[in-house]
């Protein structure tokens, strides 16, 4: 029956998300309350300056080192330069809970014996579980929201604030997809997690390697890392990028076809 | 019997690795309202073939069809129609038995509740704990109500004793008779020859991928071979049986022997005809030993030269 699964899912799934929201949440907070005043991000973003700017690009950073004097400057870096890598640990782990963990486990010979079409496990389960990515950066934002609230010498443009925090799920909901992808083909949950960490990590580090080196190869390879058309100090500057956004949402659904195609034409369990 | 196949395979194959099959050729008809017992050692097939049956696994070569529907094409429709409890049974360790329940209602719908709930009270299963909780019995006993609650066409239960304690598996094996008694198939896989003795009409063997035989159960353990007892008034005539057709595996205790016989009685009765023969008895081979003999490296049905054991 459509939408079983869904639900199953969303029931099954709420308290991991609440535990992933409280704890990106807190961590969010966290970044924004520990500052007492604009004038100490100035202090801050002065201290970037004076760094070499290579190592400052490795931790994400830009090559306009005064934007680290402002408040949106600030958040960027310490807050919209990292959470990508945070989300993307959620969704290898949401990748894995679609098909791989249950077939692993031999969970998934009940789940198809039932009358359930397998392209449905895969299809119900990715929209639960973006529903869940969703969740989480929506109370990533409201914790966002609440620390500039009892923050008043922080004055952010809220507007930016909203597109960085939306900015964070098409690349979230990548790494689940791709997780699935890894999932499905491989077949052994093991093999499927540990790729999609070298996945993550590799996608991080190039971009950032590569960001820092605009002379060498890999900063045009960068363009495959996921994390390029991620961006988030962008975003706060100029916002959304509608290319960038379109880049992952697609490879997001060529992922989840690809996965459909896959899962639907191969042996399970074996 | 009913004549039609509830299950039927063409030249079903599949092999894991090149050239090794885990199935081969199997050719295989189970009829409706038949309780169809599928006896092979681990590894013999018996799951691989389950499996196909479900569309989990797609064959190498070969087809088949189930409730008269394809099983690759029509995989929906036949589960609708079916229930299957899997060998190695696993579930959400998170979740409890009643909400592993609630879930395949949803998805199944029309489940008969008032069925579902003399199944959990006749298996004495406590749908209140989390799977995690449940020994092998129980989880089980969660598979088996799963599998019947929607009162299925076809039953596919593999290994379905599997960590029951003796009294549940004579309350699975009164269901199982009422479910047959109701029209509907079973389609039991199992190494325990006694339960398929109990349950089945007719039984499959399988052995490395290949299908020996088909027999009913009766058949079975009445085609091949019997067991014979002849007590002599004076001592047995062992020397007479050398050579005989069809003897083997002879004992003598005092004036009784015993030996097994395949094929007639006249050479033997020849062979001893010179004596006073008091008594003859013949006994059905259990299903065990016909197992052993389809499974056994010397296949003891050959004339062999009669081995005499003499008790003391």
């Amino acid at each position: 029956m459509t939408g079983v699964i869904f639900m199953d899912t969303l029931r099954r799934s709420w308290r991991t998300v609440l535990w992933w929201s409280l704890g990106v949440g807190s961590i969010t907070a966290l970044q924004i309350v520990a500052i007492p005043d604009a004038n100490a991000i100035r202090q801050i973003g002065e201290l970037l300056e004076s760094m070499p700017p290579a190592m400052l690009q490795l931790f994400g950073a830009g090559s306009d080192m005064s934007f680290y004097s402002t408040p949106e400057g600030y958040l960027s870096l310490q807050f919209f330069g990292f959470i990508l890598l945070v989300f993307a640990i959620y969704g290898i782990f949401a990748g894995l809970n679609i098909t791989i963990n249950e077939e692993d486990r031999g969970i998934m010979d009940v789940v198809l014996s039932l009358p359930t079409p397998r392209w449905q496990v895969v299809v119900e389960r990715f929209a639960a579980y973006t529903v869940n990515v969703i969740v989480i950066v929506l109370v990533t934002f409201l914790f966002l929201w609440g620390g500039l609230l009892v923050t008043p010498a922080l004055q952010v443009n809220m507007q930016r604030m909203v597109e960085g925090t939306i900015n964070i799920v098409p690349g979230t909901l990548l790494t689940v997809a791709i997780t699935m992808l890894l999932g499905v083909t491989v077949r052994r949950r093991g093999a499927a997690m540990t790729l999609a960490f070298v996945f993550v990590l590799g996608s991080y580090f190039l971009d950032t390697i590569g960001r820092s080196a605009s002379e060498s190869v890999i900063n045009q390879v960068r363009a495959i890392s996921f994390f390029a058309y991620y961006n988030g100090e962008n975003v706060i500057k100029n916002g959304l990028s509608l290319f960038d956004m379109t880049v992952l949402l697609g490879a997001t659904v060529i992922a989840l076809v690809l996965s459909v195609f896959i899962f639907q034409r191969r042996d399970i369990g074996v | 019997m009913a004549t039609t196949a509830v299950i039927q395979t063409e030249n079903l194959t599949k092999a894991y690795t090149r050239g090794k099959y885990a199935l081969e050729n199997l050719n295989l008809r189970v009829m409706e309202g038949e309780i169809f017992g599928y006896l092979g050692p681990n590894g013999a097939g018996k799951t691989t073939t389950i499996r196909l049956l479900l569309d989990l696994i797609r064959p190498d070569m070969g087809h088949a069809t189930v409730l008269g529907m394809d099983a690759q094409k029509d995989t929906l429709k036949i589960r609708r129609k079916l229930g299957y409890l899997p060998g190695e049974l696993n579930l959400w360790d998170n979740m409890i038995g009643k909400q592993v329940l609630d879930y395949v209602i949803r998805v199944r719908g029309g489940v008969d509740a008032n069925y579902m709930r003399q199944l959990i009270e006749r298996l004495g299963l406590d749908a209140k704990l989390k799977v995690r909780q449940y020994s092998t019995g129980n989880k089980r006993k969660l598979g088996l109500v799963v599998a019947m609650m929607s009162k299925p066409e076809l039953l596919i239960l593999d290994e379905p004793t599997n960590g029951l304690d003796p009294l549940v598996q004579q309350t699975l094996y009164q269901i199982l008779a009422e479910v047959k008694a109701e029209g509907r198939t079973i389609f039991m896989s199992s190494h325990n020859l006694a339960e398929v003795q109990t349950n089945c009409d007719r039984v499959g063997i399988l052995r490395n991928g290949l299908l020996k035989t088909v027999e009913s159960v009766h058949q079975l353990r009445t085609t091949d071979f019997q067991w014979v007892t002849i007590r002599f008034r004076n001592a047995v005539p062992v020397s007479h049986l050398a050579g005989v057709p069809g003897v083997s595996d002879v004992s003598v205790h005092d004036n009784t022997l015993r030996l097994r016989l395949a094929g007639d009685f006249d050479p033997l009765l020849r062979a001893v005809g010179d004596q006073y023969i008091v008594d003859i008895d013949t006994e059905e081979p259990s299903l065990e030993e016909v197992f052993l003999t389809f499974y056994g490296e010397n296949n003891k049905q050959k004339n062999i030269e009669p081995k005499v054991e003499v008790a003391k």
